[in-house]
């Protein structure tokens, strides 16, 4: 997908001469109020409209003030307050990282001077202060402005052109990192993109309730001692106070009437008798073997609101206690209550008997959810606005390159980081997420093959002279793949393979082999994500690893000029340049994906990956498609020389 | 060639004075008319618009000055600067008067103001513009012509050129143009270095941009908005002169 852009901005771009202009936007909190003025009761010295200078915290009126700053030189529009501070802005935009799946946050350095400025813009009130501000513009921003982190900012990138056209510009949302003060009082501002939300956002959310009292794994069992059509007699050993076990359940575990669950209603201690609250099927008898448990916890004081009720949340919900975990199915105050026994020793986990104080952790868990649902919720669960989610973008991968075998079942019974648990996942389905700045909305994409003709990059007309480089990242090389799925308790050490069901292998032996690299490049994958059910999906995903990584990939580090800076991160290329031939030395056009970009307003820098090379793609062909070669937009099955019928390369399933 | 002698203009009744306007924009507060920063404006919100200037006390002035605005872009007619006793301007005095014609700088010369305490600029048309920066007040001028080699029309582009590996030409990315230029006074009189010069320095034009005109006769539009670049160097060359020297720089517009 493109960077957007406009008729404005690519005749601006694409012209011989161009004049880049950066324009910086901070969002800085304001007071709507006017000093003084209802509802505004402040007496006295006015503030600065800030809440770090307010003198009625109570009637604070936030608001937003735009401050705008520009590139040295630039051109200023009449009627534009452009401060012309910006000495420059460094960083690339994105950085997509194939391997760890979730792009590098964006990071933005820009740099700005300051002066002692009139304070006019700044200062609602400047006209009525008894003496001049002091000062400089910064020095006083930062003093009225110290909450400025987390405040959106706009990196504007344009070109200056007679009359002044915002259409020519694009704009980039970025978040307010740091701002710090340099010895020579030059101003530093971090930008970091908002997936930075994923790295402080924690899924499960971290809960602090506590068992107000012991949860035995099992109050009671025994053999029948009698049964009628509505009661049952428990064991001697059974708890001998009245009602203590009111409001439990008792399942029959076997014999006659086994697999029937009833909530006791009433308890006589006396005689171990309980009365159930609708009438057996089939009542027991003394053969019948039962089981007691409890069908609710109570938390400690006033914890129960940080437990979702699955009637509010219309999901699952579970609880983490020790190495077990409950589905609870309501929420009463503190009391978490279930329905059944059986929802004791969720996901592989084993019933145990949980003391007075331990701590109840809410789980986040997912039953047969299309895996870009997970991501879905992972990004907004950690605080991502849906709307900077590319939903659309997502369901559509969602159709090309997944289906029922990439379903996820899991239970996530720690609080960890979104970022961690997405650089989790989506290497498992060679999947790439990241923040694109132009379209201001978190993208996704499968980098294994680009299908469509992508521009070309070439030494005559797009890359600048000297800028090409070319590393060969031998790394990343791949000779054995290994994945293990299905994880057989969720709250298992997930690092071992002993707590997996299932593994699948894919091993490459003639790159092994004396002949070629000679050596085991291994990578094994733990998925605590697919189930047994996903051995297909894991399958996919060890061959897909393979596939890119048998040969290493080459990154191309290169400059291009403005005009040509229309691919965004993701996008395509092949690149024609005189470093990379084929076998007689001619340039041979490589097909590869932009990872990164830089836009120094001159120049944009950019980051390269070859995709596997000298291989063909091609979606299957539906029946009735033509033969190969007639047909060459569909993949098609080789001969067993192996090559097609015109001698070219097979194509490669995915 | 020259006709005038080179203008300093950086004294203004603006900057000592109390600036009000007719309307406002808000954000465009008519305190940015006086700051000398070509990037914050007065906006008026309704047409005819007016600046009034209380100077504090009655006062002569020579020169007036305008850069950066969109006079012309934005259809004025008519700009007038206005002296008057009177803090409602009634009555007032036609002190001077023109029409835009272009948005580059205007500067004015007054040969007799009149002694006026208020002072007021009206902005005659349908559509408010913007203007930077404003200056009303007695004018530098210099005591000497510009020496042979003296630049008036010099432009150095802070630019990259791009070419690609194979050679072809890419493109040309400019920062900005600057001006930038030595100026040399030669033979001057030591009286008026002490007198005028070294004030005039000490008060504005070692820290704070002023407008530079070289013939504001003939070439009107050759004004630009600059800075000193380091000190500036009068050497004695003799009797009772010396040669006064300086380096500004500034965009080019």
């Amino acid at each position: 997908m493109p960077l957007p852009s406009t008729t404005a901005r690519d005749t601006a771009r694409q012209a011989h001469e161009r004049v880049p202009v950066v324009v910086l936007e901070l969002d800085l909190d304001t007071c709507a109020n006017t000093f003084g003025v209802s509802p505004c009761t402040a007496t006295g010295t006015e503030c600065y409209n800030t809440f770090a200078t307010c003198k009625d915290r109570p009637n604070f009126n936030r608001s937003t003030k735009t401050v705008k700053f520009c590139s040295r030189g630039t051109p200023i529009p009449p009627g534009e307050t452009l401060r012309p501070y910006l000495v420059d802005i460094t960083g690339a935009v994105t950085s997509i990282d194939i391997e760890k799946g979730f792009a590098a946050r964006a990071s933005l350095t820009a740099r700005l001077t300051d002066e002692p400025d009139a304070d006019i813009e700044m200062d609602p009130y400047v006209a009525s202060r008894a003496s001049a501000a002091q000062g400089t513009f910064w020095t006083r921003l930062l003093r009225r402005n110290p909450n400025y982190i987390g405040r959106t900012a706009r990196v504007r990138r344009g070109y200056a052109v007679t009359p002044w056209d915002w259409d020519t510009f694009q704009d980039e949302r970025y978040v307010i990192d740091r701002i710090a003060q340099g010895a020579n009082g030059e101003i530093s501002i971090t930008l970091k993109d908002p997936t930075k939300l994923a790295d402080r956002g924690k899924i499960p959310v971290p809960t602090d309730g506590k068992l107000l009292e012991q949860l035995k794994g099992v109050a009671a069992t025994g053999l029948v001692q009698a049964a009628t059509s509505t009661t049952i007699q428990f064991d001697p050993q059974a708890d001998s106070n009245d009602d203590a076990l009111n409001g439990f359940e008792v399942a029959i575990l076997n014999s006659t009437g086994a697999g029937q669950r009833r909530t006791i209603s009433d308890y006589d201690g006396a005689t171990r008798t309980a009365t159930i609250s609708s009438a057996w099927a089939v009542a027991p008898d003394t053969t019948s073997t039962y089981e007691v448990g409890a069908l609710s916890l109570t938390l400690t004081s006033g914890k129960g609101s940080q437990y979702p009720d699955p009637a509010s949340t219309g999901k699952r919900e579970f609880i983490r206690i020790g190495e077990e975990v409950i589905e609870y199915t309501a929420v009463s105050g503190d009391v978490l209550s279930w329905d059944s026994g059986e929802n004791r020793a969720q996901f592989g986990t084993t019933r145990a008997d949980h003391a007075k104080g331990e701590v109840v952790q809410l789980c986040r868990a997912w039953f047969d959810e299309p895996v870009t649902d997970v991501i879905v919720d992972l990004l907004e669960e950690s605080d991502m606005p849906s709307a900077w989610i590319d939903t659309t973008g997502i369901a559509a991968i969602e159709s090309e390159w997944y289906g029922e075998q990439f379903h996820v079942t899991a239970c996530l019974s720690e609080p960890e980081s979104a970022t961690s648990l997405l650089e989790d996942l989506l290497p498992q389905i060679s999947a790439v997420l990241w923040w694109e700045p132009g379209a201001q909305k978190v993208k996704m994409d499968v980098l294994l093959a680009k299908l469509a003709s992508p521009p070309e990059w070439t030494d005559e007309a797009t890359l600048i002279e000297g800028s090409v480089a070319v590393d060969t990242l031998d790394d990343l090389r791949l000779t054995y793949a290994a994945a293990f799925h299905g994880l057989t308790s969720a709250t298992a050490n997930r690092k071992e393979a002993k707590y997996y069901g299932f593994g699948e292998i894919a091993i490459d032996t003639d790159a092994e082999s004396a002949n070629e690299y000679g050596d085991r490049r291994t990578q094994v994958t733990f998925s605590r994500w697919f189930p047994e059910a996903s051995a297909v999906a894991m399958r996919c995903y060890v061959g897909r690893l393979l596939v890119q990584r048998r040969d290493a990939p080459k990154r191309i580090r290169a400059q291009i000029d403005p005009k040509d800076h229309e691919l965004a991160a993701a996008d395509a290329v092949d690149v024609l340049t005189a470093q990379l031939v084929d076998d007689t030395g001619d340039p041979i056009a490589t097909r590869c994906i932009l990872t990164k970009w830089d836009d120094r307003g001159d120049r944009v820098n950019v980051e390269l990956r070859t995709l596997p090379a000298g291989r063909t793609y091609g979606y299957i062909a539906p029946d009735g498609t033509a033969d190969h070669p007639t047909d060459t937009v569909y993949a098609h099955i080789s001969n067993d020389t192996p090559t097609m019928g015109d001698g070219s390369a097979p194509y490669l399933i995915l | 060639m020259s006709t005038a002698l080179p203008l300093i203009l950086y004294e203004s009744i603006f900057t000592d004075g109390t600036v009000t306007a007719s309307t406002t924009a808000t954000g465009f507060s008519p305190l940015n008319l006086a700051d000398w920063r070509p990037y914050t404006w007065w906006k008026p919100t309704a047409m005819n618009a007016d600046v009034y200037i209380d100077a504090g006390a009655a006062r002569t002035i020579d020169y007036w000055a305008l850069f950066g605005h969109d006079l012309y872009s934005k259809g004025v007619t008519n700009v007038y600067l206005y002296g008057s006793s009177s803090a409602v301007y009634s009555p007032q005095t036609l002190v001077d008067s023109f029409v835009p014609s272009s948005d580059g700088p205007v500067v004015r010369t007054i040969a007799s103001s009149g002694s006026w305490r208020y002072w007021r600029i009206t902005v005659a048309g349908s559509t408010a513009p913007s203007l930077a920066i404003a200056a009303v007040g007695n004018k530098l001028q210099m005591p000497r012509f510009l020496p042979r080699g003296f630049d008036p029309i010099l432009r150095n582009p802070v630019s990259t050129v791009n070419r690609s590996q194979a050679g072809n030409p890419l493109g040309r990315a400019i920062q900005f143009e600057e001006w930038r230029s030595e100026l040399a006074f030669t033979r001057v009189d030591w009286s008026w270095l002490r007198a005028t010069w070294q004030p005039a320095w000490r008060n504005h034009l070692r820290g704070s941009p002023f407008l530079f005109a070289w013939d504001v006769t003939d070439h009107a539009d050759e004004v630009y908005l600059v800075q000193a670049t380091g000190g500036y160097s009068a050497p004695h060359v003799g009797g009772s002169l010396a040669e006064l020297r300086f380096e500004v720089s500034g965009a080019a517009t």
